[in-house]
């Protein structure tokens, strides 16, 4: 974009569009490294699918199994029934794996609009997840996001989210936590 | 242990007391002698036949800690061998899964046929002057290979019994999944990492008695059903039974209560087949779900249906490499709802197994303290009471289903294997469960 006259309604309108979107997931993040689990959860829509496939290094050319299909060997693979279960159990006072809590911190960027369907648009972003808990346990995930958000009364809503982890052995003993 | 008591390592086994030292699970000597006495001996799963359906096909994997290239060659044979160029060692293949005719090794450029023979290396003739035997230089070979159910096994020991002699009265626990149909690998292996001794994740296979705790969050949730009270009223008092088999294999299974499933699931369709049932026989068609161990490192779930090996990675780290089995017959959709109903329960986010990897890391790293590692580890519940029940349809099965039996029995096996000279010693030296717990 050169000088102030490429500066159109139209181009203004992506980049607030762009700002809005930046600024959900942003929030989004922050929800979860505040664990205030239960606004997240309210952030997806009861449709809402969330789903971290395995992934497989593959030969030159064979790349396309690289990442295993809807309905094969995932991470997670959850409706929003089972996010909710996930809440509930990390409220339970007997989910050990988190308890104590794990501290985590979203690094969310490269934010990109892929594709504007009107009512609902396509959102990839990167996440760095860093997590230490108790005295030196330390994890760190980077995955890929592409996700679905939604435009409803109450504002934007994740109806799928799909992680794609960059990583084919996890070096974690557990995933208490959210991408 | 009364038939290895002059050994060096059934001294950390207290077969009668059911006590079993912290030093096997931190110290670095015992753990590069398990990799030999154990891990380089006894009968290690590998893969499933439904992994490398054609020639060429082929999925790596772990035999302790030697990388191994599971391959159909173009025959439709299949073999497995050590992923490590005969040159310099390098691993020629450097992937998980795939077809390949051959494997080139990226430093000098040997190349080796899916048979696992040297077709190739640069320079054979103006370098090698023909006088590199190319016969001679193949991928180092797993002595014997077998098949049970469709699970290939691998052993480096020529002299191994049979796979069904080494899993014995097992298969019988193995068909509790085994036989709930036509079973096949569904894609997607979900692989991660505990910092946790190989045998403190062996040894969960058969601990009936955490599951209330470890995973009551899991219960509570809401995810098993309901609001997880039936559940848990379930847990505390448990019916089932142990089978302890072969060489420190284990099974722990419940009885199906009724109130507890829901049998119009497509995924309890088996249950419902009289073809399946007819196969099963009445005591494994009444149980809910079995909890399994193939020493040493082999844990299989009969209800989401998983295979989970576990791979020494160090005395102190495992990687885990979990498959789950669906019915070949079943609709798409129906085995896809099985996997993710496994993708639920298991793995590292898994509603249920999220809870178990700290404990085993908390556990290993308690296994290595100068003062604390000469206070044994209590495996004693249930010692003195262990009794068996004969049902027709079975092998003679312990009478209870939450105790250490399981553990202990996995634990002899250990020492057996630790301090046995060759196969044919071990195989001498071994009694049948009726008779080892007779004498405790």
């Amino acid at each position: 974009m050169t000088g102030a006259s490429a500066l159109t309604l139209d181009r203004l309108n992506e980049l607030l569009m762009q700002l809005e979107i930046e600024q959900f997931l942003q929030h989004e993040a922050s929800l979860i490294d505040d664990r205030r689990f239960h606004e997240w959860l309210d952030l997806f829509t009861e449709d809402a699918y969330y789903w971290a496939p395995t992934r497989t290094t593959r030969l030159p050319g064979d790349e396309a199994g690289e990442f295993a299909k809807p309905g094969e060997g995932a991470f997670f693979d959850d409706t929003k029934e089972l996010l909710s279960h996930r809440v509930r159990k990390l409220e339970s006072g007997f989910a050990w794996s988190e308890d104590p809590a794990s501290r985590t911190r979203h690094f969310v960027t490269g934010i990109r609009i892929l594709e504007d369907m009107g009512e609902e648009l396509n959102v990839s972003s990167n996440l760095l997840l860093f997590r230490t808990r108790l005295e030196l346990e330390q994890d760190l995930w980077s995955c890929r996001r592409v996700d679905r958000l939604r435009r409803t009364d109450q504002g934007l809503r994740i109806c799928r989210r799909d992680i794609f982890l960059d990583h084919t052995v996890l070096q974690s003993p557990n995933i208490s936590i959210f991408f | 242990m009364e038939n290895v008591d002059n050994g060096d390592f059934a001294h950390y086994v207290n077969w009668e007391k059911g006590t079993v030292s912290r030093r096997i699970f931190s110290d670095a000597e015992i753990y590069a002698t398990e990799l030999k006495q154990i891990f380089a001996r006894a009968w290690l799963y590998l893969g499933h036949e439904s992994e490398i359906p054609g020639p060429g096909d082929f999925v790596h994997t772990y035999m302790g800690e030697e990388p191994i290239i599971l391959w159909r060659d173009k025959q439709g044979q299949i073999g497995a061998y050590i992923n490590s160029c005969r040159h310099r060692g390098n691993r020629v293949c450097r992937v998980d899964r795939g077809n390949a005719k051959s494997f080139a090794c990226a430093y000098h450029g040997w190349t080796f046929a899916s048979d696992g023979k040297l077709i190739g290396a640069p320079g054979i003739r103006e370098d090698y002057k023909e006088a590199l035997d190319r016969s001679k230089w193949g991928l180092i070979k797993v002595a014997k290979l077998g098949i049970y159910g469709g699970l290939i096994f691998g052993t480096f020991d020529a002299e191994a019994p049979s796979l069904d002699d080494y899993l014995g009265d097992m298969r019988w626990g193995m068909d509790i999944l085994l036989g709930q149909g036509d079973m096949v690998a569904a894609p997607g292996t979900v692989r991660w990492r505990i910092k946790s001794n190989w045998k403190f994740a062996s040894d969960n296979a058969v601990d009936y008695y955490h599951g209330a705790w470890t995973h009551r969050s899991g219960i509570l949730s809401g995810h098993a059903g309901g609001t997880g009270t039936l559940i848990l009223d379930k847990l505390r008092n448990p019916k089932g039974t142990t089978l302890v088999a072969g060489y420190g294999h284990g099974v722990n299974a419940d009885y199906a209560e009724t109130e507890l499933h829901d049998w119009d699931n497509p995924l309890a369709a088996w249950r419902r087949d009289p073809v399946v049932q007819e196969r099963l026989g009445p005591t494994r068609a009444s149980f809910s779900r079995a909890n399994m161990l193939v020493f040493p490192n082999l844990f299989i779930n009969s209800g989401s249906r998983d295979l989970m090996v576990r791979h020494p990675r160090g005395p102190g780290e495992i990687e885990i490499s979990k498959t789950v089995l669906v019915s070949k017959a079943d609709a798409e959709e129906v085995q896809h709802a099985q996997v993710r109903a496994a993708n639920r329960h298991f793995g590292p986010a898994g509603m249920f197994e999220q809870d178990d990897g700290e404990n085993w890391s908390s556990s290993t790293e308690a296994a290595s303290g100068a003062v604390s590692s000469d206070y044994d580890l209590n495996f004693s519940m249930g010692v003195d009471h262990a009794a068996f029940i004969y049902p027709e349809d079975a092998p003679p099965l312990l009478n209870t289903l939450t105790n250490e039996h399981g553990q202990m029995w996995m634990y002899r096996a250990w020492a057996e294997f630790m301090d046995a000279e060759d196969w044919s010693s071990l195989a001498a030296n071994h009694v049948e469960p009726q008779e080892a717990f007779g004498k405790r």
